[in-house]
């Protein structure tokens, strides 16, 4: 598997990291041969083996959904880089030249 | 160098009892240790004097309750929650980030009488197996200050190795406390999958991650799981039962226990001093009428790999909450996804990056079954081989690191050789069961290599009573008296 840059590209809009210019490069061929290193799973045999439910072998235990008090709202707020009365700040979504 | 610093968490609190000790001395030599040997180590990302000293004072007017870690002084991995104190995850995206909440490990720590001293360096957030990968400061081995201490809890294990402190908390995702625990000769222990609450852990891949202790002994280690373990209303995947006593046991000895080793030890790679310290176990054991029987391990390479699939899978998904809005870093101006991205491009390092587009990748449209799906069906097979080697045996003795601390800068270029440090760790992780490192002996150049024991899910107090049983065997800690770093010894 080589990682094209276009590739790459796409994942970066899926993750929506931006990766500098000269690491760039190197991660692409990281990538290649990591992906490499996987492929050896597809040589298992996993027959009779099923996906769903692996990961947690003790189960999850439930409790009754009762409201418990919240972190305080200004504390949350506070840690926020920019925020607005009660809101957290956003830069525009929509570009409002089109709008 | 005060002979306080030698102190177990029996003496100290017998000590403490009998009051011929008050915890402001203990507290008092430790952050002067630290005064001594952090300038070399660099394990700390950040210390907590005033607060240390504040929390001395408190104990000390209560006088010893009977809690479990009275007047222990520890230090935690800087991926878990302090109130109001700074938690990085040794990243730029968490610089300033000030939790509002403990985590419960945390929270445990201070109801059972310990005093934290600080928060300890690592891989940003948990990723890497040399410390290196941290945003801030590369933290180096005690034992040989040119090497490094392993990862991702490497700074936890090089502040208690140097002395810095009695223990610590540290993260084990693929291998996380015990390969740093086995560089630094000290112990670590990751428990069953649930048996530690992930609440206030700061995320990377959640059906991996297990919080534990490292400490010099296996007892010391014991008696902090003790502390912080059990159910956790607030974490629904903590095994819902009250915390284990685990310290009954720990003198029975392995005398009774069913042992196994790894049939083919030749065909995996290590480095022959590490290979030879397992024959020479498993000599020493037979002398002493204990014979391990072979076993056939589950495939360690292909856990590996499906390793590093699930893993960044859910590192990918886990760190999508880093967006430049609720806290932490944010960068540029323009149009929001052009702010996520540049929030998001400059504040992880080539690390986590790395991971997160490979999680990507791997979970995306086309790929997912190909890759996840696969590696969570090869996990499936994984755990039910394990299972059945489980009830043959009680325990699996087999090295923790194939190679003892290796050269800052000698991995950083080739991630899978870096991976592969983690070979023989990460199927305990995979499968969910309890695993612990015993620091075994010392290579011809001087460093540290662990032994590690594997246990059947929920046996905690066989494992440890186990390694207790090592412990006896090899001596470490009355052969070794530990680093010089920083111009003082531990003895």
């Amino acid at each position: 598997m080589e990682f094209t840059d276009k590739d790459l590209e796409h994942l970066e809009r899926l993750a929506r990291v931006k990766l500098a210019g000269p690491s760039r490069e190197n991660l692409r061929g990281q990538l290649s041969r990591i992906i490499e290193f996987v492929k050896q799973l597809q040589a298992v045999d996993t027959a009779g083996f099923d996906a769903a439910g692996a990961t947690v072998a003790a189960g999850t235990s439930l409790r009754e959904d009762v409201p418990r008090p919240c972190l305080p709202r200004e504390e949350i707020l506070g840690a926020a880089p920019e925020r607005r009365d009660e809101f957290f700040g956003v830069p525009p979504v929509i570009d409002t030249e089109d709008a | 160098m005060s002979d306080i610093l030698r102190y177990s968490i029996d003496e100290l609190s017998a000590l403490y009892r009998a009051k011929k000790l008050a915890v402001r001395d203990v507290v008092d030599a430790y952050l002067a240790r630290i005064d001594e040997a952090e300038p070399s180590i660099k394990a700390f990302l950040a210390v907590f004097p005033d607060e240390a000293r504040a929390r001395a004072a408190e104990l000390d007017e209560r006088g010893h309750d009977g809690s479990i870690l009275y007047g222990v002084p520890v230090a935690v991995k800087d991926n878990i929650c302090t109130r109001g104190a700074a938690t990085t995850c040794a990243s730029k995206i968490l610089e300033r980030y000030r939790p509002p909440y403990d985590a419960t490990v945390v929270e445990r720590l201070r109801l059972s009488g310990a005093v934290i001293l600080g928060k300890t360096n690592l891989d940003e957030f948990a990723m890497g197996s040399s410390c290196e990968n941290s945003a801030f400061q590369a933290t180096r081995n005690p034992w040989d200050t040119e090497r490094a201490p392993g990862g991702s809890s490497g700074g936890s294990a090089a502040a208690v190795a140097s002395g810095m402190a009695l223990a610590a908390l540290g993260s084990d995702t693929g291998g996380s406390i015990r390969q740093p625990a086995a560089l630094c000769g000290v112990a670590g222990l990751k428990g069953t999958y649930g048996r530690v609450s992930r609440y206030g852990l700061v995320a990377f891949a959640s059906s991996l991650d297990q919080i534990g202790p490292l400490a010099r002994g296996v007892r010391d280690a014991a008696r902090v799981m003790e502390a912080i373990a059990g159910h956790d209303p607030n974490d629904a995947t903590t095994i819902p039962e009250p915390a284990p006593a685990l310290s009954a046991d720990l003198d029975k000895g392995l005398d009774g226990l069913r042992l196994a080793v790894p049939a083919g030890l030749d065909r995996w790679r290590m480095d022959e001093p590490v290979r030879e310290i397992v024959l020479q176990t498993v000599a020493r054991l037979a002398e002493e009428g204990m014979k391990p029987e072979t076993v056939e391990l589950p495939g360690m390479e292909t856990s590996i790999a499906s390793y590093y699939v699930l893993a960044n899978a859910e590192a990918s998904s886990n760190l999508a909450r880093y967006d430049g809005v609720k806290y932490g870093y944010r960068a540029g101006s323009g149009a929001l996804a052009e702010m996520y991205e540049r929030t998001r491009g400059e504040g992880f390092g080539e690390e986590v990056k790395r991971r997160i587009l490979l999680g990507t990748y791997v979970l995306s449209s086309g790929y997912y079954d190909a890759y996840y799906g696969k590696a969570q069906r090869v996990q499936a097979l994984i755990r039910e081989q394990f299972r059945a080697v489980f009830r043959k045996f009680d325990l699996v003795m087999l090295p923790t690191s194939p190679t003892p601390a290796f050269r800052l800068g000698e991995r950083l270029a080739d991630p899978i050789a870096m991976y592969l440090s983690d070979i023989f760790t990460t199927p305990a992780n995979i499968a969910g069961f309890p695993a612990i490192s015993v620091p075994a002996g010392l290579s011809p150049d001087g460093l540290p290599i662990g032994m590690q024991l594997f246990a059947g899910w929920g046996r905690e107090s066989v494992l440890l009573r186990g390694a207790c049983g090592l412990e006896r065997v090899f001596r470490f800690r009355e052969r070794f008296p530990g680093p010089a770093a920083g111009g003082g010894r531990l003895s």
